[in-house]
């Protein structure tokens, strides 16, 4: 039973005739039926041609005098995230459970000392002590984070391109 | 709405830097003081606070930070005399350079500065041609100009020493010694005032050498340890005072400190490796 509408469908989309119309430019042009029947396979086989296909939307109209016309609209990807499951969502999903909020100690601590600037002129020594000790803990966070942070910069300037293995989405 | 613009991480950290080198020297006017003078330092501190966005020291121009002159200025009121050439031209920035130049007392002899004595010799006073005296024993004169810059002075301010003494080589002064033996005359500010063309009184006002030495970091002890030399300055200069005065007006004081000078010199011991 399986095998005959098999059959039915190759004689089927054999005697169809497939067009693609791009919208955004105007270009009609034949696809065979091989890639034409899938969305998936267009999307592959024109990725090079096209390169928003990726993201762009395939309608497909209903049969007219044998053919189909499959018209591709460019919309918009959603930027960065990416789809659940892809490889940017562990780095996206880290990045919000951080819980600093990326502001290096030393310029944290800094406003802080900003905002109780008129104070200060007026603590007692024990409140200076602790002042002090919060500010050295500062400078030590700081500069360990500044030190990484230069590493990092370092390590992505000297680094030598990399073709990804996929096209990020949204990109 | 400060808080919407942060600043660089350089800016933050000089500016922190200077916040923190404010503290420690209130911390340590607070420990030296106490209550006292609270008021005041409150106001300079008032206005050390009011801004601490206060643009950075320009390299290109020279131009000082307000706010750390504010700092020299409690240190220079509170806890020791900073060089006052330094403190007017205000070109201090603690954010970045925690140095301080000291006001040191320059009583230290320099070369350059016993070169010049010796190019103008009738210019002297009796006090300064002891200076003359001390450089010609130290041997920093060679022999014929020594022997000649020993008459002259002898004569024009009457040491009463017509002959220069031949001094042994490789010798040292015991100091000691040496006041033990000016005191039996009243004159052991003598001996002071030869540790301070040494720069060796143990002080750090009169030993300091801005030539050689490091200038002086901020730090805490470094500041309690500055104070309280600067307390003990001023009975040093008292002793440095009642020597000049004696040496413009006592008339043996010559002979006298030469006779000590030379029953106090040592023989430097050499070890040999066997």
């Amino acid at each position: 039973m399986e095998e005959q509408t098999t059959t039915l469908s190759t004689i089927s989309n054999a005697t169809l005739t497939y067009m693609l119309n791009v919208q955004e430019t105007g270009q009609t042009f034949p696809l065979p039926a091989s890639i034409a029947t899938d969305d998936n396979l267009i999307k592959r086989s024109l990725a090079s041609v096209i390169p928003y296909i990726d993201t762009a939307k395939l309608e497909r109209s209903e049969p007219k005098d044998g053919v189909i016309t499959i018209t591709v609209t460019k919309t918009h990807a959603p930027k960065g995230a990416g789809t659940p499951g892809s490889t940017f969502s562990p780095v996206i999903a880290s990045l919000i459970a951080s819980e600093g909020d990326g502001t290096n100690a030393v310029i944290k601590t800094f406003l802080d000392v900003e905002q109780m600037s008129k104070q200060i002129a007026g603590y007692g020594p024990h409140q200076i002590l602790e002042l002090k000790k919060r500010i050295e803990v500062a400078f030590k966070a700081g500069e360990k984070q500044d030190e990484t942070f230069k590493a990092v910069v370092n390590a992505l300037m000297e680094s030598s391109p990399q073709a990804a293995s996929v096209v990020p989405v949204g990109f | 709405m400060l808080r919407l613009n942060p600043p660089s991480y350089g800016f933050a950290y000089a500016a922190l830097t200077e916040v923190y080198v404010a503290l420690q020297v209130i911390s340590v006017i607070a420990k030296i003081y106490g209550k006292k003078h609270k008021k005041k330092i409150a106001i300079i501190l008032q206005e050390f606070f009011k801004d601490i966005r206060m643009p950075r020291m320009r390299q290109t121009d020279n131009q000082g930070n307000y706010n750390s002159t504010l700092i020299a200025k409690l240190i220079n009121d509170y806890l020791f005399g900073l060089d006052e050439f330094w403190l007017d031209e205000e070109c201090m920035d603690f954010g970045t350079d925690q140095n301080i130049q000291l006001g040191w007392m320059g009583y230290r002899i320099s070369w350059d500065e016993f070169d010049e004595m010796m190019g103008r010799l009738d210019e002297l006073t009796r006090a300064g041609s002891f200076t003359i005296m001390m450089g010609i024993l130290w041997g920093n004169v060679i022999l014929q100009d020594a022997k000649a810059a020993w008459k002259f002075c002898s004569e024009t301010y009457k040491w009463k020493l017509p002959n220069m003494p031949e001094i042994p080589e490789d010798c040292y002064i015991d100091c000691s010694q040496l006041k033990k033996l000016l005191k039996k005359h009243g004159i052991e500010c003598l001996a002071t005032l030869l540790e301070a063309f040494d720069g060796s009184t143990g002080n750090v006002f009169y030993d300091y050498d801005p030539e050689t030495w490091m200038p002086i970091t901020i730090s805490e002890k470094d500041l309690m340890v500055a104070h309280e030399n600067w307390l003990k300055a001023p009975k040093i200069r008292k002793q440095l005072d009642e020597a000049y005065d004696i040496l413009e007006t006592r008339s043996d004081v010559f002979t006298l400190f030469l006779e000590a000078y030379m029953k106090s010199l040592r023989l430097r011991e050499r070890k040999v490796k066997e």
